[in-house]
């Protein structure tokens, strides 16, 4: 009773206080009726199908009529003989692309941001975006016939006396050649957004810092970098909160036997997966798993940001 | 900003065409539906008959004539699911723009309104389409798209259970089961239900895959075409003296079935070599289980694999394969083969002759390689009779008369139906040279008309017929060189250790995929390792042990369950 | 900036231009190697290996079997299309949105933020995506790919941080001046974070010119296919596999032309959409005035 009480006070308290808030802000409440008829409509609604991953789903049953098979799907996942190597690999391949890739568009916008000359900067910046449009098909292809034995990158690095060989066939390169290639395609098109945070930086700003004497370094590290602290903890959080997620797209476009040790990733187990078997069920219940480890550190790192940065997602 | 309000108007008008079009069909679709209540009283064995289906008011009109003929009386439109080829799409918005289509049309009055899915990916816009429970009133590759397969379509009430109506209004189609029983067999399933109309072989397709060699660097050997696995060790050494940066051997993966679960390329895919040691292929549609006798077998875990392997091991340390095979691509497959650097390839004769003819070189190709000479060939490359399954047509319970799609898609089956799908027209697209259809010039010379186009515009490559297959293949037919050296093979031995068209059940499905997608992986990367000489091959034993740790005899018994099933069918 | 350079910065600037120059070449390199492949001659491009700076012989027959398999004209006015009013809709939507949540003394502020973000971490798939999507009668029209795509979310959070930065006194001084929300939003904030609104434009238009996947399972009529979907669908029968699958070997006449339509593919549909970056990029080389970073 007594929390049946209290549960209605606070409903009371919101219902009240959202009143309130809705009569002073009403055209801010009319701008979010459209965004939230968006959210409802295309990912509210269809959530039901996470039910699937609890089912052996049948597309001409349905959701409602298909057979339910509780942690089923979940235990065929976590019990397989390769579970622990998927998970290692996933986990080991996503923290390199956050501490080495991570802070690459940063960089490179910092130092588009230095270039002197305004045609060398453009140039700079339109060059570094162009990986981005190159179908993966493409930029694997590239990838595999560079790092050939007799490929351009061996024969640089037997420059430097090196032996040359096949490095899509050492599983110790298998990360490196992973990241840098990721790098390489993504760095430019991410630098976009620092880049426009930059444009955003008020020019009195420098222009003071250098009436009182301070130098490049000094005006890169005490006013620009403190500008792009927000834009980098959202974004930083964000991709957190994405651990789980790495796509098959590019591995099972690079990987042979022969890696497999250091190259396959949970994404690539459920896409073979799928091919032998269309199992809806299966692929639902890896997702939500992923979704779960990726929520729980989205939750973690959002604390600890609101704390030392007082940014925060929500 | 006109523009934009502009387009969405006339984007507004479309849309509410097609739902006032859609309304239309579902309309039909929710009435109460004469197919559905027919299936039912048909899922009981042996009750459904005529009498049965004459009972029901609405059929019998179509009951009393107890057949139909073509071309109907008025007008009849059916609609169909089917998946649209590239080829196709390069001059017809839909497969009505192909000859063969409007011909039909004439002739049996009823009009066909394709549903052509957007090309490639077709599995997941089926399973959508099933998702949506709107069907149309015919499917093609229902079957093989549907996951626990036709029977289980059946019994979820998605298809319906064909063979009466094949009995009452599919004469040819009949006709051709029963004169035929490996086609029979192959119709229906284990538990005798036919839930598609499925295409036919007329005669045995010919085999397309194997190895070739280039004829230059053979006759610099002087050695002759290699018949055993011990003459073929000659030439390639002698090869490799000749050239020793070439790489004397290398396997072409395309081709060859594509039911591999990831890519495991430049080694022995279709099993040339490996039958030669008395297994079967270590990769193929059916995972790599294959049939010896009416046993079901895994190759990779079988004693010959070992032999195999040992020899494979042999060839890689003397650079007779390509030492970076495993992480070689496609065009990485193929520019060795143009830069000159190969001395023989395994693959399709079609893609062989393609690559050698590009560089101006002449290629010569060899038979199925044996262990002694005299031994036979039990294993290459082969379509079964009813294939592919891709390509059957299955009826759909919202169909509205099920009778017409029937007797629709038997008329593929008769003499002149068969003939329409696989040459087109007499005297337009072929005329019969000492009674076989040969092609005109219209289909083989056309410039603006490529071959793998004709195919879909003047003959139709696809749909449930009885199939001429590759003699009504104008690309083939073209190239008498090709057909003879694919006759060569065909000849040349049977496809006796190949795994027939089995079914498995939903369950089984299931379970097979849990354990193959485990020893998928660790199958190809010990079997890289013993070919790369990483893990010796001492090592064989413990790693067959470990493939029994993850099940695979569960994997194999599943298979043999099928094969039994489907051997007393 | 008429301080004269230390010795430091000097060495920096020169070690920057050299290294981004550098860094330019491994850059458009890429880009290079497929305008080069796209005009080879298919049968020598093959067997080339190695850097390609030139085109292997010259040859057409990749770009006329792409003008000749895909409606390309068909493509591109459709595609245009969904690019224009698409991005039209995202800006607006994704305006509103990021206005919404980065009023910070809004009572569901909180509340929206956490619920919206949830979505991104947790979906629920394919097939009930595409029942709603089909229950809400979109199914064959265009609107299906621009309403269920009219958001996305990273791009509204990056949009809300960049907003939660404009100081608020410029909002209260056109409070005074009696400006309603709708005004604070298209006539103060807009203007000041234009560089992050050229960034979301570039974004949303180039997710629309590529998008193909929504196109494929709730478009029927060809008529409506977008220019991607139409190259997809020869570059995926231009795959080995399928080729592959033709297990009679009829469709390899052209292995070396299909090869390289993953060339001329790319060169066909990247081309036009490169174009606008120049146009926004003019957004971000100017600096807007701003009275302080951030209260």
């Amino acid at each position: 009773m007594k929390i049946m009480k209290k549960t209605k006070d606070a409903m009371g308290r919101v219902g009240r206080n959202l009143k309130r808030d809705v009569a002073r802000n009403k055209y801010v409440y009319f701008m979010a009726i459209p965004v939230v008829v968006f959210y409802i409509c295309f990912c509210y609604l269809p959530m039901s199908g996470l039910l699937i991953a609890f089912q052996d789903y049948s597309p001409a049953k349905g959701i409602w009529g298909s057979k339910w098979v509780g942690f089923g799907n979940f235990m065929d996942f976590f019990r397989d003989y390769q579970f622990p190597r998927l998970l290692r690999n996933t986990l080991a391949l996503s923290f390199e692309l956050i501490i080495f890739g991570f802070p690459a568009p940063i960089l490179l916008a910092l130092f588009i941001n230095e270039l002197r000359g305004k045609h060398y900067r453009k140039f700079v910046q339109t060059v570094s975006y162009l990986p981005h449009f190159i179908s993966l098909v493409v930029v694997c292809g590239l990838i595999s016939n560079f790092t050939a034995s007799t490929g351009v990158v061996n024969q640089v690095l037997s420059l430097f006396g090196l032996e040359p060989k096949t490095m899509l066939m050492d599983p110790k390169l298998f990360h490196p050649l992973f990241i840098l290639s990721d790098i390489w395609q993504t760095a430019g098109w991410s630098s976009i957004v620092y880049l426009a945070a930059i444009s955003g930086i008020d020019p009195g700003l420098y222009e003071a810092a250098a009436i009182d004497g301070a130098g490049r370094f000094r005006r890169i590290f005490h006013i620009t970098l403190p500008a792009l602290v927000p834009t980098i903890t959202i974004l930083l959080i964000m991709r957190i909160g994405n651990i789980m997620n790495l796509g098959y797209e590019k591995i099972i476009l690079l990987y042979n036997p022969t890696i497999m040790e250091t190259a396959d990733i949970i994404s690539t187990f459920t896409y073979r997966r799928g091919l032998l078997d269309a199992d809806y069920g299966f692929s639902t219940a890896v997702g939500m798993f992923n979704s779960v480890v990726n929520f729980a550190i989205l939750l973690l790192a959002n604390k600890l940001s609101r704390k030392t940065t007082g940014e925060s997602l929500w | 900003m006109r523009n934009i309000q502009k387009a969405a108007a006339l984007a507004m008008c479309a849309c509410m065409t097609v739902s006032a079009l859609a309304g239309c069909g579902k309309q039909d679709s929710g009435s109460p539906n004469p197919a559905e209540t027919k299936q039912e009283t048909k899922a009981e064995p042996e009750t459904a008959s005529g009498q049965d289906l004459a009972q029901e008011p609405e059929e019998s009109a179509a009951a009393e004539e107890n057949a139909i003929v073509f071309p109907l009386e008025e007008q009849v439109t059916l609609t169909m699911w089917a998946p649209f080829n590239v080829n196709a799409a390069s001059v017809m918005e839909d497969y009505n723009g192909s000859l063969v289509f409007q011909e039909m049309e004439k002739r049996t009055n009823v009009h066909i309104e394709f549903i052509h899915p957007a090309i490639g990916q077709d599995s997941e816009q089926f399973n959508l389409m099933i998702a949506s429970q709107e069907y149309p009133d015919m499917i093609m590759g229902g079957i093989t798209n549907y996951k626990g397969g036709g029977d289980l379509a059946v019994e979820e009430g998605v298809f319906l259970q064909l063979n009466d109506l094949i009995d009452q209004y599919a004469p040819n189609y009949k006709a051709i089961l029963e004169s035929n029983p490996e086609a029979k067999r192959q119709a229906s399933s284990d538990s005798g239900i036919m839930s598609a109309i499925l295409p036919m072989m007329r005669q045995e397709n010919l085999c397309w895959y194997g190895p070739s060699i280039r004829k230059d660097w053979l006759e610099e050997t002087g050695l002759e075409v290699p018949e055993t696995v011990g003459e073929w060790e000659a030439l390639l050494e002698q090869i490799k003296k000749n050239h020793p940066d070439s790489t004397p051997l290398v396997f072409h993966t395309s081709g060859a079935s594509a039911g591999n679960s990831f890519k495991d390329r430049g080694y022995d895919f279709w099993g040339i070599f490996m039958s030669a040691y008395g297994i079967g292929a270590s990769s193929g549609t059916f995972g790599a289980m294959y049939n010896d006798n009416g046993t079901a077998k895994y190759a990779p875990v079988e004693d010959g694999f070992k032999s195999y392997l040992e020899m494979m091991n042999r060839w890689y340390e003397n650079g007779w394969i390509d030492s970076d095979y495993p992480a070689r691509d496609m065009d990485g497959i193929n520019a060795l083969i143009t830069s000159g650097m190969a001395g023989a390839m395994v693959g399709s004769v079609d893609i062989a002759s393609n690559l050698f003819d590009s560089q101006n070189v002449e290629y010569v190709t060899a038979p199925y390689p044996v262990l002694e000479k005299g031994d036979a060939v039990r294993l290459r490359a082969y379509d079964a009779v009813a294939s592919p399954l891709g390509n059957s047509v299955s009826v759909t319970t919202q169909c509205k008369s099920p009778e017409i799609a029937v007797a629709w898609l038997d008329y593929a089956f008769s003499e002149e139906g068969s003939l329409l799908y696989n040459f087109g027209m007499e005297g337009d697209t072929y005329t019969m040279v000492d009674g076989m259809p040969t092609f005109t010039d219209k289909v083989l010379n056309d410039p603006e008309i490529p071959g793998e186009t004709a195919l879909y515009l003047y003959k139709m490559q696809v749909f449930p017929q009885l199939r001429w297959g590759a003699l009504a293949n104008p690309s083939t037919v073209k190239n008498p060189k090709v057909l003879e050296e694919k006759t060569a093979w065909t000849n040349q031995g049977k496809a006796e250790l190949t795994m027939p068209p089995i079914s498995l059940t939903a369950e089984e499905g299931d379970e097979l995929a849990k354990i193959l997608n485990t020893t998928d992986v660790y199958q190809n990367e010990m079997v890289t390792k013993f070919i790369m000489g990483v893990e010796p091959l001492d090592k064989f034993d413990e790693y067959v042990e470990q493939m029994k740790k993850m099940h695979i005899e569960d994997a194999v018994a599943i298979y043999q369950g099928a094969l039994d099933r489907y051997l007393s069918r | 900036m008429i301080t004269k350079r230390s010795c430091g910065e000097v060495v920096f600037d020169v070690f920057n231009a050299v290294f981004l120059g550098v860094l330019s070449l491994v850059f458009l390199y890429p880009m290079w190697y497929v305008i080069m492949a796209a005009f080879s001659d298919p049968s020598r491009f093959v067997s080339h290996t190695g850097l390609l700076w030139i085109p292997e012989g010259f040859s057409l027959s990749g770009f006329q079997m792409v003008l000749r398999t895909a409606s390309i004209t068909t493509g591109y006015l459709n595609t245009i299309l969904y690019v224009a009013a698409g991005t039209a809709l995202n800006i607006l939507l994704t305006s509103m949105g990021a206005y919404v949540l980065s009023r910070r003394k809004l009572y569901i502020r909180r509340f929206l933020s956490l619920a919206i973000v949830f979505n991104m971490y947790l979906s629920g798939g394919l097939i009930p995506f595409y029942l709603t999507v089909r229950s809400l009668g979109l199914y064959n029209t265009r609107w299906a790919l621009l309403l269920p795509t009219a958001i996305n979310t990273w791009n509204l959070i990056v949009m809300r941080t960049s907003m939660a930065q404009v100081p608020e006194s410029l909002e209260e001084a056109a409070k005074m001046d009696g400006a309603n929300d709708f005004v604070i939003l298209f006539r103060v904030i807009m203007p000041v974070i234009k560089s992050t609104v050229a960034v979301m434009v570039l974004f949303y238009a180039v997710q629309h010119w590529n998008a193909w996947f929504h196109a494929m399972i709730f478009l029927q009529d060809r008529s409506k296919y977008p220019l991607q979907l139409f190259l997809r669908e020869i570059l995926l029968s231009g795959s080995m596999t399928d080729i592959a699958a033709g297990s009679t070997g009829e469709d390899v006449n052209n292995v070396l032309t299909m090869n390289m339509l993953k060339y001329c593919t790319i060169v066909v549909s990247t081309l036009p959409i490169l174009c606008i970056y120049p146009f926004l990029q003019k957004y971000f080389a100017k600096g807007v005035m701003i009275g302080s970073v951030k209260e």
